[in-house]
C-alpha cells in the first residue's frame, strides 16, 4: 500500500514548525537577561536629571556629568524623594520650590503607577466589581455587586446568586438616556478593594465616546466625558490619588498621553503630557510624580527615555535617554534564527502566534542545512527533494530534525 | 459498514471497559474534591471574595482538572492499542474485509466518543457551581477549559500513532509534536487567552489525527526502519 504523499508533507512542514516553536524558546531562556535600568529621576535642587542605582550603598546617585554623590548628598539634593530621611535627620529644608515642607502635602502628592500594554492585549473580563464610590464607612469598598457590560448590561447581586433586575434596569436607562451604544469597546477601572474610594469605570462605547460611569449612593452615574481626539481612545488606566485631582491617564491610538481631570463645574477635561507618542501596543511607562515635577519613563525595545515634566502643566523641562545594552540572547539570535515563532508576546496576556525578530542575515543557517541535505543525498546516490528544499528553508532545524528521523523518503 | 463499525465499537469495550469506568470514578473523584475545596472556600473567604477573585484576577477554580484530560487521553491510548502491538496483531484487525483508513477511523472514532462521554460527565459535574457563581461568570470558567480538552483528544491520537509506529527509532519524530502541543495547550495562562487563536487548535488536531493514519500505512507495508 503506498504511503501517501500528503501525509508525509503535512507531517514535515509540523513537526518543523514545531521545533522551530521550541528551540528559540530554550535558546532565549538559556541566554536572555533583561536589560536593568538605573532609576532616572529630575532633581528639584540641582535642576538636573540625576542616576539613582540604590545598590551602590556608598554613592547611589550620580549627575549627567559623572559626579557621584554620597547617601547623605542624595538626601538632601532628592528631598521629594527622601523627605522621610530628611525630616528624620531634622534636614528637611523650609521650603521646596516655593511650596512649605509639609510632609503630610508632600506625601498626598506623590503619585507613582505603571501603563502595561497588557491592559489592552488580555481576555475580556467577563464582570467587574461594582463599588459604592462615597461609602459611608471609611473603608468600606467591599462589594456584592457585579455587572456584566457587553452588548447589554446586567447587573448581578453575588449574595443571593441572582439578577438584580432593579439595579439592571435603572444602569440600562441611565446609559440610554446618556446616548450609551452597545456594545462597549473596552471597560476600565482600577478593580482593587485596598483604597479610599472608588471612581467607577471609564467605558468606551460602540461609537467612541467615552462615558464616565460609578455607583453614587446605591444609586447609578453616568456621564459622556465629551472627550475627543482625532485618532480616537485606546485605553485608559486608572488611577485614584488621595487629593481626587485627577482620574487617570488617557492613550489616544496615535500614542499621545493626557491626563483626566474635572474642573470645579463637574466638566472633564484633559492635560496632555508633554512627551513624544508612544507606541502603546509595546510601550511601557512609569510615572513617578511628587509636588512639583512629573517623571514620565518610557521602555522601548531600544532603551529607555525619561521626561521630566512639569507637575501641574505637564510641559517638559528635561529628558534623557539610557540605551538597552545588548544581551546575549540578541548577540546570537541576530545570526542564528531568520525569525522567531511566538506564541506569548511580551506585551500581551493572549496566546497568538506571531512571527517576530525577522533577521535577513540569519539566512545562512537554513542555506547552510539545505546543502548539507543535498550533499547527504548526493553521496547516498539520490538527489534532494523540493519539498524538503522548502521545509529546510522556512523551519530550519526543526525541518533538518524532520527529515532526519522521519521514515525516508526514497520509497514513494 | 454498520457492521463494522459495531463489531470495532464492542471489541474495542471489551479491551477498554474497565479503563471507561476508572476514568468516570477519577474524573468524578477530581470533581468532587473541587466541590468540596470550592464550598470550603465560599465557607471562609466569603462568595464575594471569591468571585472577585475569578472576575478580577481570572483564577480558575477548576485548575486541578487541568492535567486529566491529557492523562486519560494517554491512558486510553495505551490501553486501547497496546495488546494490539503484542505479536503485532493489529495486522488481523487491518486485515478485515474493510478499508484500512475506515478501520482506523472506527478505532480513533472509539476513543474520541469514550473521552468526549467522559469530558461531558465532568463538564456536567462542574455545573454544581451554579449554586454559588451567576450563569455569566460560570459559562465564563467552564468553557475555558476548552484548551485541556483538545489537548485531551491530541494526546490521544499522537500517542496512538506513537504506539503502532513500527520502527522505534522513528517514534522520536512524534514527541517533538506531542511536547508542542501539549506544552502549548496546557501553557500557564488566563482562561480564554486563546480566543484569537483558534485556527492553531484546528491545525493541532488534524496533524494528530493525520499521524495514526501515517503510521498504520507504514506498519501495513512491514516498514521497520
Amino acid at each position: 500500500m503506498r504511503i501517501s504523499k500528503t501525509y508525509y508533507y503535512i507531517l514535515l512542514f509540523a513537526i518543523g514548525f514545531c521545533v522551530s516553536l521550541s528551540v528559540p524558546y530554550l535558546v532565549q531562556i538559556a541566554t536572555y537577561t533583561p536589560p536593568k535600568y538605573p532609576l532616572v529621576l529630575y532633581s528639584s535642587q540641582l535642576k538636573d536629571i540625576v542616576y539613582i542605582n540604590y545598590s551602590d550603598n556608598m554613592c547611589p546617585m550620580t549627575d549627567r556629568k559623572g559626579r557621584k554623590y554620597t547617601t547623605s548628598e542624595f538626601d538632601s539634593l532628592m528631598p521629594l524623594l527622601n523627605y522621610r530621611q530628611l525630616i528624620a535627620d531634622g534636614r528637611m529644608p523650609s521650603k521646596i520650590g516655593g511650596f512649605d515642607s509639609d510632609a503630610k502635602m508632600i506625601r498626598s502628592y506623590q503619585t507613582s503607577f505603571r501603563i502595561s500594554p497588557t491592559r489592552k492585549h488580555q481576555p475580556k473580563h467577563v464582570a467587574y466589581p461594582v463599588f459604592e464610590s462615597i461609602p459611608r464607612r471609611v473603608g468600606a469598598i467591599n462589594t456584592d455587586y457585579i455587572f456584566s457590560l457587553d452588548k447589554d448590561v446586567e447587573i448581578y447581586d453575588i449574595s443571593l446568586n441572582k439578577l438584580d433586575k432593579e439595579k439592571t434596569q435603572l444602569l440600562k436607562n441611565e446609559l440610554l438616556r446618556r446616548n450609551f451604544t452597545f456594545p462597549a469597546q473596552w471597560v476600565i477601572g482600577n478593580t482593587a478593594t485596598k483604597k479610599r474610594y472608588d471612581e467607577g469605570y471609564f467605558v468606551l462605547d460602540a461609537d467612541g465616546k467615552l462615558f464616565h460611569m460609578k455607583m453614587v449612593n446605591s444609586r447609578p452615574f453616568v456621564r459622556d466625558t465629551h472627550l475627543t481626539t482625532n485618532s480616537g481612545w485606546h485605553s485608559f488606566h486608572p488611577y485614584e490619588p488621595t487629593l481626587h485631582n485627577f482620574y487617570g491617564i488617557l492613550i489616544s491610538n496615535d500614542g499621545k498621553l493626557a491626563r483626566v481631570n474635572i474642573d470645579d463645574n463637574g466638566s472633564y477635561y484633559v492635560q496632555w503630557l508633554d512627551i513624544p507618542n508612544i507606541d502603546p501596543d509595546i510601550d511601557y511607562v512609569r510615572v513617578l510624580g511628587n509636588l512639583l515635577y512629573w517623571n514620565v519613563t518610557v521602555t522601548k525595545p531600544e532603551g529607555e527615555y525619561t521626561y521630566a515634566l512639569n507637575a501641574w502643566m505637564l510641559s517638559a523641562i528635561d529628558s534623557a535617554f539610557v540605551p538597552a545594552k545588548e544581551s546575549t540572547w540578541n548577540k546570537i539570535n541576530k545570526w542564528t534564527f531568520p525569525f522567531i515563532i511566538r506564541l506569548k508576546q511580551e506585551n500581551s496576556l493572549l496566546i497568538e502566534p506571531k512571527i517576530t525578530d525577522i533577521n535577513v542575515n540569519a539566512i545562512w543557517v537554513h542555506i547552510l542545512l539545505v546543502g548539507i541535505y543535498a550533499y547527504r543525498k548526493r553521496r547516498h546516490g539520490s538527489h534532494a527533494r523540493w519539498y524538503a528544499i522548502v521545509a529546510l528553508l522556512c523551519f530550519g532545524l526543526g525541518a533538518f530534525l524532520a527529515i532526519a528521523f522521519l521514515p525516508k523518503n526514497d520509497i514513494y | 459498514m454498520k457492521i463494522l463499525i459495531q463489531s470495532i465499537f464492542y471489541r474495542e469495550w471489551l479491551k477498554t471497559r474497565f479503563v471507561f469506568v476508572i476514568s468516570l470514578v477519577v474524573v468524578l473523584s477530581i470533581m468532587l474534591y473541587i466541590m468540596l475545596d470550592f464550598a470550603q472556600s465560599v465557607r471562609i473567604s466569603g462568595v464575594t471574595n471569591i468571585v472577585r477573585d475569578i472576575i478580577i484576577n481570572n483564577t480558575q477554580p477548576l485548575i486541578t482538572f487541568k492535567y486529566i484530560p491529557t492523562l486519560l487521553g494517554l491512558t486510553l491510548a495505551i490501553c486501547q492499542f497496546t495488546p494490539e502491538m503484542v505479536d503485532r496483531r493489529f495486522r488481523l484487525t487491518l486485515h478485515l474485509p474493510y478499508k484500512e483508513h475506515y478501520v482506523m477511523a472506527a478505532l480513533l472514532a472509539y476513543g474520541v466518543i469514550v473521552l468526549t462521554v467522559v469530558y461531558i460527565v465532568g463538564m456536567l459535574c462542574a455545573l454544581f457551581l451554579a449554586k454559588y457563581l451567576p450563569m455569566v461568570v460560570l459559562n465564563h470558567i467552564v468553557f475555558a477549559i476548552y484548551p485541556w480538552l483538545i489537548c485531551g483528544y491530541i494526546t490521544y491520537a499522537i500517542v496512538v500513532a506513537l504506539i503502532i509506529e513500527p520502527s522505534w527509532w522513528r517514534k522520536i519524530s512524534f514527541v517533538p509534536l506531542l511536547l508542542t502541543f501539549d506544552f502549548v495547550m496546557l501553557l500557564d495562562c488566563q482562561p480564554w487567552a486563546f480566543v484569537n487563536s483558534n485556527i492553531l487548535f484546528v491545525f493541532a488536531v488534524i496533524v494528530a489525527f493525520l499521524t495514526p493514519f501515517y503510521n498504520m500505512i507504514r506498519f501495513k507495508n512491514g516498514e521497520s526502519r
